[in-house]
């Protein structure tokens, strides 16, 4: 039943796509569709086109293990669109170009430096935002289908690469309004099921039942967690209570929460688990999770590593070259200001939901204690088959709906930024389509690997990754070539290539690096204690450091020639 | 911005929008910024019970979306129609 309507979901998005698309193509052009959509279905489509899959899956992971850091995901993600639309999206609007890179060199005629230099930034922010959207489709794909993470990736990557290599995939912005529409009304939807059905004791304290403080279970059986050991004032049920008596109640609640533990079990066919309780109130602050627990560290550079993904998450979006994209394809000015407007309510009101979501699995006694990912679409299996294959189906749609447009946007840059400008070849249209179904092809790939790769991420912190990424690369080279006259070519190239470069850097020195990439994947014998910069995320050297390049070669080069 | 002279304007120069969104951008700069201090500076502040037992980081955090939104319908609202708009993109 569950695998019936997940399939008639993807098939009706699928087909409606591929209709909506053809119809473009042939009717009124591939953009001129955009000019006839109204400012409400657009809007909604932008919160369709930002809520991938990844942040819907990470946080709300994220809130059902750790609390309120999940959280910080959402009021960061959502604040970056205070940047693209009050500081970016007015003034970049003029320079009337399509594409991240001819955006950048319109000012001076065309570069071939900046477009090569744009078009690499392009590409690995994509493949980072990628890898993100990978993991969580593997995490989709496991409990529906029961196959392992690996097949779900490659599923995912087999559809997009055949969508986009052989249809040429049209990721219409009706497509992406009906997905965005869903996902907030479904989720909705469920919030509401959560605060009907409150908050019950589901477990025994563990004062009571002590054997299960440290226990075993064989190896392919995980222990069910998301566990309620009591309530305030002794109450077993919390009964149907508002958005604000939830957070109360929860606040008053003491939950169970279930780890693996670090030292393996001495029996190798078994698995083991250890068992601790926390108070919901403490559960309410930030600083309980890996990523954040510099907070409440007395070190202040493990406190700056909150800071500088703050800051990463603030200026990220602005930079987000896909994003930058999707605030060109409404027709005048008036109407994208509208739409980016009912963006912003959409997404704010969805970053909302999910926390109560997140707590809602925390509580639901149907979390999976090893994959994060998983809370939301187990919290919907929870409430019934029928939620739980409708939240499956539209989070995979989204999967393929952003992938495809990831991929579409690598190959684009490689196609035409790389190929053409750069390489100076000019390709006729056909050429041109089979270059990019090439680089399609290849990006496809190198993304399932690392989505297979990268399985034991959380999917939102990877996504914070990219943010980190994008916001040192592009951020200072877009609001430098926007608020200062003496930026030159070479400046903007300088800035992109350092922030690149250094972020990508920093990111590989990390604890994190060290402790998953090198010592889980590539099983060397290192900790995260070995990592060589001071904290994790970049954002706070790498920025500056970009625009501090940026303006330091701008003033060396200043006389060259320049157009105004 | 500084050095801007009339000659060599760098592309965002004062319109009334880009005044407006900057305006706007400082508020809320303001507010997620002194969030992110708080945080740092002692996490347990944000422990304290605001109201009906929600303590101040539900509080801040849900006030941080809600006035992303709130300041992104004022700027609709406020912003000039697109005819200015014509006019400085022609001025460039």
């Amino acid at each position: 039943m569950a695998i019936t309507i997940f399939l008639f979901f993807v098939a009706f998005t699928l087909g409606l796509s591929w209709w909506l698309g053809k119809r473009a193509k042939t009717a009124s052009g591939y953009f001129a569709a955009h000019g006839q959509v109204g400012w409400f279905v657009n809007g909604v489509a932008f919160a369709g086109d930002y809520l991938s899959a990844a942040s819907f899956l990470g946080i709300c992971g994220l809130i059902a293990f750790y609390g309120y850091d999940g959280f910080l995901y959402s009021i960061g993600f959502l604040a970056g669109w205070v940047v693209a639309l009050f500081v970016i999206a007015e003034p970049i609007k003029k320079l009337g170009k399509f594409t991240f890179a001819d955006a950048l060199s319109s000012k001076f005629g065309g570069s071939r430096l900046i477009t090569f230099a744009a078009a690499v930034s392009t590409l690995v922010v994509s493949v980072f935002y990628l890898i993100p959207q990978m993991v969580g489709a593997g995490s989709l794909i496991k409990p529906l289908l029961g196959l392992e993470h690996h097949w779900g990736v490659m599923i995912v990557g087999g559809v997009v690469i055949l969508i986009v290599t052989t249809a040429g995939m049209v990721s219409t912005t009706w497509v992406q309004f009906i997905k965005g529409s869903m996902l907030v009304v479904f989720c909705a939807a469920l919030v509401i099921a959560i605060l009907a059905h409150g908050i019950e004791v589901n477990a025994k304290p563990l004062a009571d039942d002590p054997a299960r403080a440290r226990f075993t279970t064989p190896k392919a059986e995980k222990p069910n967690a998301g566990l309620v050991v009591g309530l305030k004032d002794g109450k077993t049920t919390t009964g149907a209570v508002g958005p604000a008596g939830f957070i109360n109640e929860f606040s008053g609640a003491t939950i169970q929460q279930i780890s693996k533990d670090r030292a393996p079990s001495a029996d190798p066919a078994l698995e083991s688990w250890i068992s601790r309780e926390v108070k919901g109130a403490d559960l309410l602050l930030p600083g309980g999770s890996p990523t954040f627990k510099g907070i409440r560290s007395t070190e202040l550079t493990d406190r700056l590593d909150f800071v500088s993904l703050m800051l990463a998450l603030f200026g990220g979006t602005a930079a987000l070259p896909h994003i930058l994209i999707r605030y060109y394809t409404v027709k005048d000015a008036a109407s994208a200001r509208k739409s980016t407007v009912v963006g912003i309510i959409s997404i704010g009101f969805f970053y909302m939901l999910t926390l109560y979501i997140g707590m809602g699995a925390m509580v639901s006694g149907n979390l999976d204690p090893v994959d994060n990912n998983q809370a939301a679409p187990r919290l919907a299996a929870y409430f019934g088959a029928i939620p739980f294959a409708i939240i499956t189906a539209i989070a995979f749609t989204t999967v393929l709906g952003t992938v495809s447009g990831l991929i579409l946007a690598a190959s684009g840059a490689v196609a035409h930024d790389l190929i053409e400008v750069v390489g100076g070849k000019k390709l006729n249209d056909h050429a041109k389509v089979g270059a990019a179904k090439w680089a399609a092809l290849v990006v496809g790939v190198v993304a399932v690997a690392l989505g297979i790769l990268f399985k034991q991420f959380n999917a939102s912190f990877l996504v914070g990754w990219a943010f980190n990424i994008a916001a040192s690369a592009n951020l200072p080279a877009i609001v430098m070539l926007l608020f200062w006259s003496g930026t030159t070519r070479e400046g903007i190239v300088a800035s992109i290539l350092v922030g690149l470069f250094s972020a990508l850097t920093w990111l590989m020195l990390s604890g994190p690096a060290f402790q998953y990439i090198y010592k889980d994947m590539l099983l060397f014998n290192v900790t995260a204690d070995n990592a060589v910069v001071p904290f994790s995320q970049p954002g706070l050297v790498t920025i500056p450091l970009a625009f501090a390049t940026l303006v330091a070669v701008s003033l060396i080069t200043r006389k060259a020639p320049r157009v105004a | 911005m500084a050095d801007a002279t009339a000659e060599d304007k760098p592309i965002a120069y004062k319109s009334p929008n880009e005044r407006l969104g900057l305006i706007l951008f400082l508020l809320y700069f303001v507010l997620y910024g002194s969030f992110i201090i708080i945080t740092v500076y002692d996490y347990t502040i944000l422990g304290r019970e605001v109201f009906a037992g929600i303590n101040l980081a539900i509080v801040y955090g849900m006030t941080l979306i809600i006035a992303a939104i709130v300041l992104a319908v004022l700027y609709a609202f406020m912003a000039k129609p697109d005819v200015d708009e014509a006019t400085e993109a022609a001025e460039i």
